[in-house]
C-alpha cells in the first residue's frame, strides 16, 4: 500500500510502500532500494488534523514520519497501534499518579529524613544564634527564676549529664515562671525548664530523669533537626502559596514542636544511660512516667508529652533499678524548688 | 495534498504560514484543561500548555506542510521541578551564606559590617536570578524549535544561555544608565543573538537589525510618556495641592487664592482615570513602535534561502492588542482560545516570505536536542499566558 515518508535524515519526502507483516511495519523505498522495519509495538500516532491522513512515527523521540493517505491501511494499523488517542489518556493518566507519588515521596524525603542529615552540618555558631533567639522570645513573656543556690544546683546536675552524654559545650539552662509542667531542648546546647515540672516532681530523681531526657535530645541534635523540619515545612507551605501562616514568633515555633516517637524513646533510653554513666539513681524517668500514668486516668496530661509514646511502653523502657546517688541533697533539692521564689 | 513542484517562486513575496485552526477546536481543548488544572492545582498546567501547542503546531503549514509539536507535558514539568529546585538551593544558600556572616561577624564585634556584606549577597542573589531570567528566553526558545517538527526535520539551537543571560543583564544595565534610551538597540542585540543561533535542520537563520531604523517611534513614545505624566501630576498638583496643603493639620496654608479649593475625595478617582487614560494613550503611540520593531526583526531575518518581510502595520497590532484585551475582561479570561487564535491568524496573514526551502536539500539539524523543557522559564513565569 502506498504511503510517504520522511526518514528523518532528510526533509525529502519518499513514495514508499508499506506491508504490515510479522508484528512489524515494513517500509519500501523501491526507487532508492532502502527498506525500514518499524516494530508495531513501537508506533504511535502523531498529530495531523487532516481527517483523511494519519501520520505515525515509530517511538516517541524519532523524528521519521510516515504520512498515511490510503483509509484502508489506517484502518489496519488502528487495531494494531495501541498509543493511539485512548493510550495517551492512560499514560498521561500513568505520569500523574507517578508525579504524585513522586512528589509524596519527596515531600517524606524532606521533611522526615533530610533534616537529620543536615542537622550535623549546621554550624555551632548557627545553632548558637538560633537557640539564644527562641530563648529571647521565651523570656521575653516570662520571668525568669534567679534563685542562684538553686540555678548553681541545677546546673552542676546538668554539667555531669551533659559530660556523661559527651556534649563538649557548656549547656545553659535556664528556670522560667510558668504553672505548665515542661521542659524543652533548644539548638546551641541551652535547655529551658518551666517552674511547673519542678512543682509536679516529686523529687530530685524525677527532675533528673527528664534533664536526661532533654539531654539525651542535645545528644542527637534533635532540636537542629526539628527547627530545619520547621523552616522545610514552612519553604514547602510557601512554595505551595500557603505562606501567610508562617510563624514569626520562634519561641511559640519551637515550643510547638513535636518530635516522632522513635526520637523520643530515643532520649529516654540515652537518658537512662547518661544517669548511669554519672553514678546517679537512674530510675526517676521511669517513676516519672508512672505517676504520670496515674494521674492521666483523671486526664491530666502534661502538654508536652502529647506525642510520646503511650507511658507504659516509656515507663518499662526506662526502668532501672534503684541504685546509684541521689542527685542532689536535700538543701539543694529546697533550694531548686524555691528557685521562682514563692 | 503536499508536493515539492508548487514552491512559490523566489523573489515573490507571499504569506509565509498558512493557519486554519478553529476557535470551536480550541475550546475543545481549552475547557477540558482548564477544569483538569483547577482540580490539580495547576499541575495539570504543564499538559495542558502541550495540548494547545500540539493543536496550533499541527493547524500552522509552511510550504504546504504541517508543523508537528513533540513537547511533553512530562519534559515541561520535569524543567520546572529542575528550575524549581535551582532557585531553592541558590535561596538557602545565600540564607546560610548570611546567617554565617552575621554571625561570625558579630563573634568578632563587626556587626556594622555584617550588614552592608548581607545586602551586598542578597544583591548577588537577585543579579543571578536576573541573569537566569534573561537565560531562560534563551533556553525556552532553544526547546520549542527542538520540538517543531517539519517533514521529519526539526530546529535547534547553538550556544550557552547562561551566556546570554549575563549579556542580557549587562544591556539592561547599560539601559538604566542610559535612561532607557538604548531599549531598541538592547531589543535587537538580543534578537540577533537568539535568532542567529538559531537553525531548521541544516539551515541557519539569521538577522541583522539597525536600531537607529527604529529609534525615532521609540523615542516618540518615550516623550509622549514622559510628557503626558509630567502635564498631568502638575495639573493634578494645581488643582489638589491648596486641598492637600489645607488637610495637613500642621501646614495651615494662609493663601487659599491660588487656585479654587477642590475636593480632595475625588483625588483618587482622577488618579486612576488619568493613568488610565494615559495608558490608552501610551497604547496607541507605543503601537507605532511595536509594529516597527516587528518589521525590523521580519525584514532583515533570513533561513537559509528565505526572506522573511512584514508589512505590519500599528493600526493593525493596535486592533489586535485592543481588541485581545478586551476579549479577556469582557469574558473574565475564557476568551483565551479567541486570543491565541486572533493571535495566529494575524502572524499567518503578516509574515511573508520569498524564496523557498528546497526539502531535497533540507538535512537533519545536528544540534543536540534540549533534554528538558524550558523549566526556569514556567518557572520564573515569564510566559505571559498559557502557550
Amino acid at each position: 500500500m502506498p504511503a510517504r515518508l520522511f526518514d528523518g535524515a532528510s526533509a525529502r519526502g519518499r513514495a514508499v510502500t508499506v506491508a504490515l507483516e510479522a508484528g512489524s511495519l515494513t517500509i519500501r523505498d523501491h526507487a532508492a532500494g532502502a527498506t525500514w522495519v518499524w516494530p508495531v509495538r513501537s508506533l504511535r500516532w502523531r498529530d495531523s488534523p487532516d481527517p483523511a491522513q494519519a501520520v505515525i512515527s515509530m517511538r516517541r523521540n524519532d523524528p521519521a514520519r510516515l504520512v498515511i493517505d490510503d483509509p484502508a491501511l489506517r484502518d489496519a494499523l488502528a487495531h494494531h497501534i495501541r498509543r493511539g488517542r485512548r493510550g495517551m489518556v492512560r499514560m498521561r493518566a500513568g505520569w500523574l499518579a507517578a508525579i504524585a507519588i513522586g512528589m509524596v515521596f519527596a515531600a517524606w524525603m524532606l521533611i522526615a529524613r533530610l533534616p537529620g542529615l543536615v542537622a550535623p552540618l549546621v554550624p555551632r555558631a548557627m545553632q548558637a544564634e538560633f537557640g539564644l533567639l527562641v530563648e529571647k522570645s521565651i523570656l521575653a513573656s516570662h520571668r525568669v527564676c534567679t534563685g542562684a543556690p538553686g540555678q548553681a544546683a541545677i546546673s552542676a546536675l546538668e554539667a555531669r549529664l551533659a559530660h556523661a552524654a559527651g556534649i563538649a559545650n557548656p549547656v545553659a539552662i535556664v528556670v522560667v515562671d510558668d504553672p505548665v509542667a515542661n521542659a524543652f531542648a533548644l539548638p546551641g546546647d541551652r535547655i529551658v525548664v518551666l517552674r511547673g515540672l519542678i512543682d509536679t516532681v516529686t523529687d530530685g530523681d524525677e527532675l533528673a530523669g527528664v534533664l536526661a531526657h532533654e539531654t539525651g535530645h542535645l545528644a542527637h541534635r534533635d532540636p537542629v533537626t526539628a527547627m530545619i523540619r520547621g523552616l522545610g515545612l514552612g519553604a514547602v507551605a510557601h512554595a505551595l502559596g500557603m505562606g501567610g501562616a508562617v510563624s514569626t514568633n520562634l519561641g511559640e515555633e519551637m515550643i510547638g514542636l513535636a518530635y516522632s516517637r522513635r526520637v523520643e524513646a530515643r532520649a529516654d533510653r540515652a537518658g537512662v544511660t547518661y544517669l548511669r554513666q554519672a553514678g546517679l539513681r537512674a530510675d526517676g524517668l521511669a517513676r516519672f512516667f508512672a505517676r504520670l500514668e496515674a494521674k492521666q486516668g483523671s486526664g491530666g496530661l502534661p502538654p508536652f508529652l502529647a506525642d510520646h509514646p503511650p507511658l507504659a511502653e516509656r515507663e518499662a523502657a526506662t526502668a532501672a533499678d534503684a541504685t546509684g546517688a541521689a542527685p542532689f541533697g536535700p538543701r539543694r533539692w529546697q533550694a531548686i524548688r524555691a528557685m521562682c521564689g514563692r | 495534498m503536499p508536493s515539492d513542484q508548487d514552491a512559490p517562486a523566489p523573489g515573490a513575496t507571499s504569506p509565509a504560514l498558512v493557519y486554519d485552526g478553529r476557535i470551536s477546536e480550541l475550546y475543545g481543548i481549552f475547557i477540558p484543561n482548564l477544569l483538569l488544572t483547577i482540580i490539580t492545582f495547576g499541575i495539570y498546567r504543564f499538559w495542558a500548555i502541550t495540548r494547545l501547542r500540539r493543536y496550533m503546531w499541527a493547524h500552522m503549514r509552511f510550504q504546504e506542510d504541517r508543523f508537528e509539536y513533540t513537547g511533553t507535558g512530562g519534559e515541561l514539568f520535569l524543567g520546572f521541578i529542575l528550575a524549581l529546585t535551582i532557585l531553592i538551593v541558590l535561596g538557602m544558600v545565600t540564607a546560610a551564606l548570611a546567617f554565617g556572616m552575621v554571625t561570625a561577624a558579630s563573634a568578632f564585634g563587626l556587626r556594622l559590617i555584617a550588614a552592608p556584606l548581607v545586602v551586598l549577597l542578597v544583591l548577588v542573589f537577585y543579579a543571578m536570578i536576573f541573569v537566569l531570567a534573561f537565560a531562560a528566553i534563551f533556553s525556552a526558545q532553544r526547546y520549542r524549535l527542538n520540538r517543531t517538527l517539519w517533514r521529519g526535520i526539526r530546529g535547534g539551537m547553538h550556544g550557552s544561555a547562561i551566556r546570554y543571560g549575563l549579556r542580557g543583564v549587562l544591556y539592561f544595565l547599560l539601559n538604566v544608565i542610559t535612561l532607557y534610551q538604548m531599549t531598541p538597540w538592547m531589543t535587537l542585540r538580543l534578537t540577533e543573538r537568539r535568532l542567529n543561533a538559531s537553525s531548521f535542520g541544516n539551515l541557519a537563520f539569521g538577522f541583522r537589525g539597525r536600531a537607529r531604523r527604529i529609534y525615532l517611534p521609540f523615542l516618540a513614545q518615550l516623550l509622549v510618556f514622559v510628557l503626558l505624566d509630567v502635564v498631568f501630576f502638575v495639573a493634578v498638583f494645581r488643582q489638589f495641592g491648596t486641598a492637600m496643603l489645607h488637610a495637613a493639620p500642621q501646614m495651615k496654608a494662609t493663601d487659599a487664592g491660588f487656585s479654587p479649593p477642590a475636593n480632595l475625595a475625588l483625588l483618587p478617582f482622577v488618579l486612576f482615570g488619568g493613568v488610565l487614560a494615559i495608558g490608552i494613550v501610551i497604547g496607541l503611540v507605543r503601537s507605532f513602535y511595536v509594529a516597527a520593531l516587528a518589521r525590523e526583526v521580519a525584514n532583515h531575518s533570513t533561513l537559509g534561502p528565505l526572506r522573511f518581510a512584514s508589512t505590519i502595520g500599528a493600526w493593525a497590532l493596535l486592533r489586535l492588542v485592543l481588541g485581545n484585551v478586551l476579549i479577556v475582561l469582557v469574558t473574565l479570561g475564557l476568551g483565551y482560545p479567541i486570543v491565541i487564535h486572533r493571535d495566529a491568524r494575524l502572524l499567518a496573514r503578516n509574515l511573508l516570505v520569498s524564496g523557498a526551502i528546497d526539502p531535497e536539500t533540507l538535512r537533519q539539524t545536528t544540534e543536540r536536542a534540549s533534554a528538558l523543557g524550558e523549566g526556569m522559564f514556567q518557572a520564573l513565569d515569564a510566559s505571559g499566558g498559557m502557550l
